[in-house]
């Protein structure tokens, strides 16, 4: 089963994308903030990670540079999740290598949309 | 003899009086505050931090940070406000002569590189500016060097000069702020930009909290005798002062206040005035006095979450630098705007706020150290009745320790930063311990400082070069970590 | 004094003061664990009913309970969809709202927009944003163009602003109008976040036959500049010739954002000597940010003003503008006086955003000299904060 960590410190956004991500298939982890979610990639990587940019204490995007500048986890796909008008953000996340983004307030369905065809174009590349 | 026994007798009972009036006024306030606190919390669901962040309408912000002499602090205080959450802003240490190696650390910490700067020259200032420095990474911070004129009002007018920005804070680099506290303080001039003018926030003490990386992790209320009386006094002074006043849309701030002002409106009074040794008490009241007097619509906002923790005193020879000084500033302000007392042309702030400061925050050092002599002099020599000195006790300092414990009440219930049993028993604690020998000393150097203000003496940086190795213990500290000394 | 008075008096105070202080620490105490277990009952209530919300929100039919609890679960219920609202959008946004319809908290949150307190109506007025249909919109229309208070209108703007129509923005822009308005900044957050749904309604207040007025103009141009709207471009380039200094410097700044080259000229206009120095100050930042190089030789003659911001920003201006720009600071910065200064750092501030190593000072520190700013600086770049 293909794992998915989702990192967001708002509990009902873990609570909705879990419950989604679940029911299409798809193992979930979740992490309330940045040291939760390099400690859950260090001890088992996932397939995927939803990583929500503005939290408490580190940012997602400094996590997501932790993440690139590490070869063994270098390669695992990430999605952003980002409030509205979050532009500077987003282009840094790309600048850092993420996969994708997704606008909060978000639609579940598209959620698990965009991360099922970011996994399908990892695997064929 | 019976004149001045009469005397002695008379003036014992108008400062029962007078406490009376006081501290009633102050309850007054602090229902009126407490209700504020209540209402505003109801408020917070309203409007989240996050959107502010990502507002693009948050306006950018200069932090302006004056030292002098602190090499211990100043790496760390500078890295945790480059590490505030907010989308633009910057940070202007302004070394103020330092003669340690402040400068030094910082330019090792942060690369810096001397660059040129024009400065603006919209400020009077008198210490000629030495170099400017930014970091070669590019980072938004600016490093101003110049020569020391004794006066930390000289350092943040420079340190205005040479910001970019349209909304200034200023900090001392002992005071820590949490990450979302310009988010916090910013809210009024994003949802108000054409009225609001300046915004202040509650002030709480770092001392006994835990510290890491420039943030406060954990408020905590320190022990002992002087610095839990000045944490409770800092819960009280905030509730009431503040909160109180921001309700009939009359702001002061007090010494030491952290606030944000508006650039064009601080150039407009022209800074932090030299001759008066300048703090936001005095800068608020020129506003005051210049916007009313240019008939000029305003608001001055005040924001009570905690977001600000100060280190305090906690040698007796400081603090009593401190209350002098204070009170030296108070009647500094007041003399200098006293064209505004029971004028009705300055509306509230003139009718209720300064006469209100002036009869009772500042001549209660006299009416206290003047009750206290006479009712010695008047148990000695039998002129007083023994229960009236309990009148007093209970008028004055029961009724004093009364208040402080429901401003301390009202923090438990609102904002419920101090989190364990203990911190709440000490702030009662401290309280009660604050009318025994507190207060009275206090009043002694308050009244000094009232004197110094008529001397016309200058004020000082608080320490001069070299006190401060003798602060306290110094616990290790790597790359500004520490947790603040408690004697 | 006849001891015996002071002696009553003192024990009545004491006894007061004394029960007055008891009472309270009490009501401390009481409060504290009180808190403590009202939000363990919340929460106990609350994980009982959220997988059942989470599956309606998932696209599963809600159970018959979810619309049936009453009393405190049925208020937990509440709290949870509405939690859960506050996130999402589309489908189950949809199906979310179709529980609280078919709960009828619906009707009974647009009954209490009726209420006679307004921290009720502010309330319920805050939820009514969640809840995206036509009759919600309609009565938050009616809340913010016609309530008494203040705070219930702020609370309906920002709701307004969620509800993502365009009726919405036409109110907004509307409310402005108003003898004792809404803050401004809450009702550019709520345009914001309407986003392109309002973009229809700013270009007609802003260029439109039923353009608006001065401030309306001026907030239309500033949101439209910060959703960067590119084809509203000619509608703001028509208020930068000219009109309200204040509506020509939003509409200034908002090109700036947009960087669009057509812009450049307009605004370069603005540099000439007889426009206000406010205007000019915002006109060399918005060249900065559009970075036409034939914009130069006009920025490079706003170095020598004396107003310090309109030099400031045409030599940061000029540092942005490539090559052209770098040329003109660098044979500006040979001379003397404050316009070399400018230049100078400018060029030192560029160097440091390359991973250079700037010049540094050719003299000593100098400022900019006697004349001071005019007063008229408050548009802008002095004033606190619109669309820096």
């Amino acid at each position: 089963m293909t794992s998915v960590l989702v990192v967001d410190d708002d509990p009902d956004v873990c609570d909705l994308v879990t419950y989604k991500l679940e029911q299409s298939g798809f193992e979930v982890r979740r992490a309330s903030d940045g040291d939760g979610a390099l400690r859950e990639v260090a001890r088992r990587a996932p397939d995927l990670v939803l990583l929500d940019i503005m939290m408490p204490g580190i940012s997602g995007l400094e996590v997501l540079e932790r993440w690139r500048s590490d070869q063994a986890t270098a390669g695992i796909p990430v999605v952003l999740l980002t409030a509205k008008a979050q532009e500077n953000d987003v282009e840094r996340g790309f600048e850092l290598g993420a996969d994708d983004y997704v606008v909060k307030p978000f639609s579940p369905r598209e959620l698990v949309r965009r991360v099922t065809a970011v996994l399908s174009r990892r695997q064929s590349a | 003899m019976s004149a001045v026994a009469a005397a002695i007798r008379g003036f014992a009972w108008f400062s029962i009086l007078y406490f009376v009036v006081l501290n009633s006024a102050y309850l007054a306030i602090i229902t009126l505050a407490a209700g504020n606190a209540v209402v505003s919390r109801r408020r917070v669901s309203f409007a989240g931090l996050a959107e502010i962040f990502h507002s693009p309408l948050a306006p950018p912000i200069s932090v302006v940070v004056p030292v002098c002499n602190m090499e211990d602090l100043i790496v760390g205080s500078t890295r945790g406000l480059l590490s505030l959450r907010y989308p633009e802003f910057e940070v202007v240490v302004v070394d103020d002569g330092s003669t340690d190696s402040t400068f030094a650390r910082l330019e090792r910490e942060f690369g810096l590189v001397e660059i040129d700067k024009v400065l603006r020259d919209e400020l009077q200032t008198v210490g000629r500016v030495l170099s400017v420095h930014a970091p070669r990474d590019g980072s938004n911070l600016l490093v101003v060097r110049k020569v020391s004129m004794g006066r930390p009002a000289d350092a943040v007018n420079t340190g205005v000069n040479a910001a970019q920005y349209p909304l200034i804070c200023r900090i001392d680099a002992d005071t820590y702020l949490d990450s979302d506290c310009l988010l916090t303080v910013a809210k009024p001039f994003i949802e108000d930009p054409d009225q609001v003018i300046a915004a202040g926030a509650t002030i709480r003490v770092a001392n006994g909290c835990e510290i890491r990386a420039g943030r406060v992790i954990r408020p905590r209320v320190p022990g002992g005798w002087l610095l839990p009386i000045q944490a409770a006094e800092y819960v009280r002074a905030f509730l009431l002062g503040r909160a109180g006043w921001s309700q009939i849309r009359s702001m002061l701030f007090i010494s030491g206040a952290y606030a944000v002002y508006r650039r064009d409106i601080y150039e407009l009074v022209g800074g932090f005035h030299l001759d008066t040794e300048g703090d936001d008490l005095e800068l608020t009241t020129s506003i005051h006095h210049r916007l009313r007097d240019d008939r000029r619509p305003y608001r001055i906002a005040f924001v009570p979450e905690p977001c600000c923790w100060t280190v305090v005193p906690h040698r007796y020879r400081r603090l009593a630098q401190q209350r002098a000084r204070w009170s030296q500033i108070l009647a500094e302000a007041i003399w200098v705007h006293r064209t505004m007392l029971f004028n009705p042309k300055y509306g509230a702030v003139g009718l209720v706020v300064l006469p209100f400061y002036l009869i009772f925050e500042l001549v209660s050092a006299v009416v206290e150290i003047l009750a206290m002599a006479a009712f010695v002099v008047g148990l000695a020599a039998g002129i007083i009745d023994p229960a009236v000195v309990l009148l007093f006790v209970a008028a004055g300092l029961g009724y004093g320790a009364f208040l402080t414990i429901v401003s301390v009440i009202t923090e438990e219930l609102t904002y419920h930063r101090y989190r364990t049993w203990r911190d709440f028993a000490l702030l009662v604690y401290a309280a009660i311990a604050e009318n025994v020998g507190f207060r009275q000393v206090c009043a002694w150097w308050r009244v000094r400082g009232i004197i110094d203000a008529m001397l016309r003496r200058k004020a000082k940086w608080l320490e001069e070069p070299g006190q401060r190795g003798q602060e306290g213990p110094r616990l290790s500290m790597a790359a500004g970590e520490r947790q603040v000394p408690v004697p | 004094m006849p001891s015996f008075i002071t002696a009553r008096f003192l024990i009545a105070a004491i006894i007061v003061g004394s029960a007055l202080a008891y009472t309270l620490l009490l009501v401390t105490v009481v409060g504290r664990v009180l808190r403590g277990i009202l939000a363990d009952r919340r929460a106990r209530a609350e994980r009982q009913i959220r997988p059942m919300v989470l599956a309606v929100a998932g696209g599963e039919p809600a159970p018959p309970q979810l619309i049936s609890l009453r009393g405190a679960r049925g208020r937990a219920t509440e709290r949870v969809i509405f939690g859960y609202l506050a996130q999402v959008r589309g489908e189950a946004a949809d199906l979310l709202a179709d529980v609280l319809q078919r709960r009828g908290a619906v009707e009974a949150i647009l009954r209490r927009t009726h209420s006679s307190w307004s921290h009720r109506r502010a309330a319920a007025a805050g939820r009514l944003g969640l809840i995206a249909s036509p009759q919600a919109e309609h009565r938050l229309v009616e809340l913010v163009t016609g309530d008494h208070s203040l705070e219930v209108r702020i609370v309906a703007t920002r709701a307004l602003g969620k509800t993502g129509s365009a009726v919405a923005g036409v109110t907004l822009l509307r409310s402005l109008s108003r003898a004792d308005p809404v803050p401004e900044g809450i009702v550019a957050s709520a345009l914001l976040e309407l986003g392109p749904e309002a973009v229809p309604a700013l270009r007609e207040a802003l260029s439109g036959q039923r353009a608006g007025g001065r401030r309306q103009r001026t907030m239309a141009a500033n949101v439209l500049g910060l959703l960067d709207e590119m084809p509203a471009w000619q509608g703001l380039v028509a208020n930068v010739t000219s009109g309200d200094l204040e509506v020509r410097a939003s509409a200034v700044r908002a090109l700036g954002r947009l960087g669009l080259p057509q812009a450049a000229a307009p605004i370069a206009a603005c540099l000439r000597s007889g426009e206000d120095p406010a205007l000019r100050a915002v006109a060399a930042r918005a060249l900065g940010r559009i970075g036409d190089p034939h914009t130069a030789p006009a920025l490079a003659a706003c170095l020598d003003d004396p107003h310090y911001w309109v030099a400031h920003n045409a030599a940061g201006a000029l540092a942005a503008l490539g090559s052209a720009g770098a040329a003109e600071l660098a044979h500006a910065a040979r001379g003397q006086g404050r316009g070399a200064a400018h230049a100078r750092e400018a060029l030192d501030r560029r160097a440091l955003s390359r991973g250079e190593l700037p010049a540094g000072p050719a003299a000593a520190v100098l400022t900019s000299g006697p004349a001071p700013d005019a007063a008229g600086l408050a548009v802008g770049s002095a004033r606190g904060g619109r669309g820096w």
